[in-house]
């Protein structure tokens, strides 16, 4: 169907029009400038896939077939023009590690913004992020670094506002939460379970993010280089959903 | 009048991009080739049947439109060009289900402002079941199924199930979570069984909320952690009880959560089970 609908030049914006409203061959015509022959075949072609309808009124509208195809085809233009307008972010890291059914869902995260380090806010994703942490109950993370400095303030987090940590990390990173100088706190806050954690052999290199308040991505330059000077970040209430849903996606996935 | 909410400016670049790509089967074979890992003309050509020639001349293309680069003559396929491609792949999976299921759907009333709409992927695997001569009440009997064993249940109903008294002394029975949409009518029979029903059984389920469709939903949906069911109303407006599309799917049943969730947001009247079994004043 998208090469049926991509190839021609006419069926495409055939469509896109009647989905603006129902009209008459005549106004097409008007419309598009093009001699009536070409229209006409344009419009059988899309109404032999019932995709649109000739009403007894001899205008022709969408089906609800063709207004389903039409906004999955904006939906996917959408998608496009947000990867091509977060192009620097998806190209300067590794998305090796990350398998193709997670990097579909991570799509809810294409129309975000990119926070960068500058020359005078050198750590400014870290701020935010740490910001954000400090405002945020229910969090849940994807865990493939460490830091004690993100963890010390998680940690105040969820006993400020008697929260939740949901956390997936490897064997390596979970060592050193507890060898840090506040295991403590992550001892007695798994004791009262107000963190649940599963450790993983294999983590995506994503350091993912999603908690009530915001969500938010670090990637890695390669398999093995952190990048701490970008982050993409949303507050969307309908995205926090989505990425509620990645998350346990994500864990089901590498718990199963 | 709907609107086409996008860039208008942005529709050659994305037509001419898809194009570029679909319209060649050796540019689409490369693209698969490159796919998980970087590959030399040479090794791309013992994976296809292509000659080194062909291969050559569509590979400069890919580079010069910048959907792949090159490395010490090793060509990659740039993350946005990965992304673009499993999002086109998607496109595909949804194009699938709606090419299975035109007539259906032509057929029937869409609810045009659910966002869920814009990505029917996840319905690929989805089977149309229609009743017949021989089995009148088969969608009947979906919806009884669908209804009763699961651990959740969420969705919108449009109608007092004729086997009502099994199913909803399954919610009750049962430790299991129910949130559903119903018309005003049906809220009151479900509540008015459960309250009368309540005597009879030992109760085990408080967690059953029903929420009234004040907003006029005509369209109807079950999903569980078993499956997921939808149903149409006739363009007519009639409910049709006589086929549903349902699937099994993981992705599908995350579909229709979702797709619950949007449609919870714009109800507001509803009542839990701890307002039928404790007053009867309150809810609804």
């Amino acid at each position: 169907m998208l090469k049926f609908l991509m190839v021609s030049e006419i069926r495409l914006k055939l469509l896109f029009n009647l989905y603006e409203s129902s009209k008459s061959i005549k106004e097409l015509e008007s419309e598009f400038q093009k001699k009536s022959g070409n229209i006409s075949r344009g419009l059988n072609e899309l109404k032999s896939c019932g995709l649109i309808t000739r009403q007894s009124n001899k205008q022709y509208a969408i089906t609800s077939t063709g207004y389903l195809v039409t906004q999955n085809l904006k939906d996917l233009m959408k998608t496009f023009e947000n990867i091509d307008n977060n192009r620097a972010f998806w190209e300067n890291h590794s998305l090796k590690s990350i398998p193709n059914k997670h990097l579909k869902e991570l799509s809810f995260l294409n129309d975000s913004s990119v926070i960068k380090s500058n020359i005078t806010e050198f750590a400014k994703p870290i701020n935010i992020y740490l910001k954000n942490i400090k405002l945020s109950k229910d969090i849940r993370i994807i865990l493939p670094v460490y830091s004690k400095i993100f963890m010390d303030t998680i940690y105040d987090s969820i006993i400020l506002y008697d929260g939740h940590l949901d956390l997936i990390t490897t064997e390596n990173i979970l060592d050193l939460i507890i060898k840090s100088d506040s295991d403590r706190y992550f001892r007695s806050l798994v004791r009262d379970k107000k963190v649940d954690y599963y450790i993983v052999d294999d983590i995506a290199n994503i350091f993912f993010t999603t908690t009530n308040t915001f969500t938010s991505l670090f990637l890695f330059f390669d398999d093995v280089v952190f990048d701490s000077s970008e982050m993409l970040f949303n507050d969307d209430e309908l995205v926090l959903k989505e990425a509620e849903r990645f998350y346990e996606s994500y864990k089901e996935h590498i718990t199963d | 009048m709907l609107k086409l909410d996008f860039n208008k400016e942005y529709l050659n670049d994305f037509q001419e991009e898809i194009k570029f790509l679909i319209n060649s089967e050796i540019r689409l074979k490369i693209i698969g080739c490159l796919y998980n890992s970087a590959a030399s003309i040479k090794q791309i050509e013992d994976k296809t049947s292509y000659s080194y020639s062909s291969i050559l001349d569509n590979i400069n293309k890919l580079e010069q439109r910048k959907f792949i680069y090159n490395i010490d003559d090793k060509f990659y396929l740039y993350n946005r060009t990965k992304l673009k491609i499993i999002h086109m792949l998607n496109f595909n999976k949804s194009a699938k289900f709606l090419r299975e299921n035109v007539e259906y759907l032509n057929d029937s009333l869409l609810d045009i402002n659910i966002e869920s709409t814009n990505d029917l992927s996840a319905l690929e695997d989805t089977k149309l079941i229609k009743t017949n001569n021989i089995e009148l009440f088969k969608v009947i009997d979906i919806f009884k199924r669908s209804l009763m064993g699961f651990k959740y249940l969420k969705g919108i109903f449009p109608y007092f199930h004729p086997r009502h008294e099994d199913i909803i002394s399954y919610w009750v029975d049962n430790e299991c979570s129910v949130e559903l949409i119903l018309p005003e009518e049906v809220s009151h029979a479900v509540t008015d069984f459960i309250k009368g029903y309540l005597p009879k059984s030992n109760v085990k389920n408080k967690d059953i909320k029903l929420i009234t469709n004040d907003i006029n939903i005509e369209f109807a949906f079950i999903v569980s952690d078993k499956c997921l069911v939808l149903a149409f109303y006739h363009k007519t407006g009639e409910f049709n009880q006589h086929a549903v599309l349902t699937s099994t799917s993981g992705e599908a049943i995350q579909w229709g959560l979702k797709l619950f969730d949007e449609y919870e947001k714009l109800c507001k009247n509803y009542v839990y089970m701890d307002d039928i079994v404790f007053s009867e004043d309150k809810g609804v």
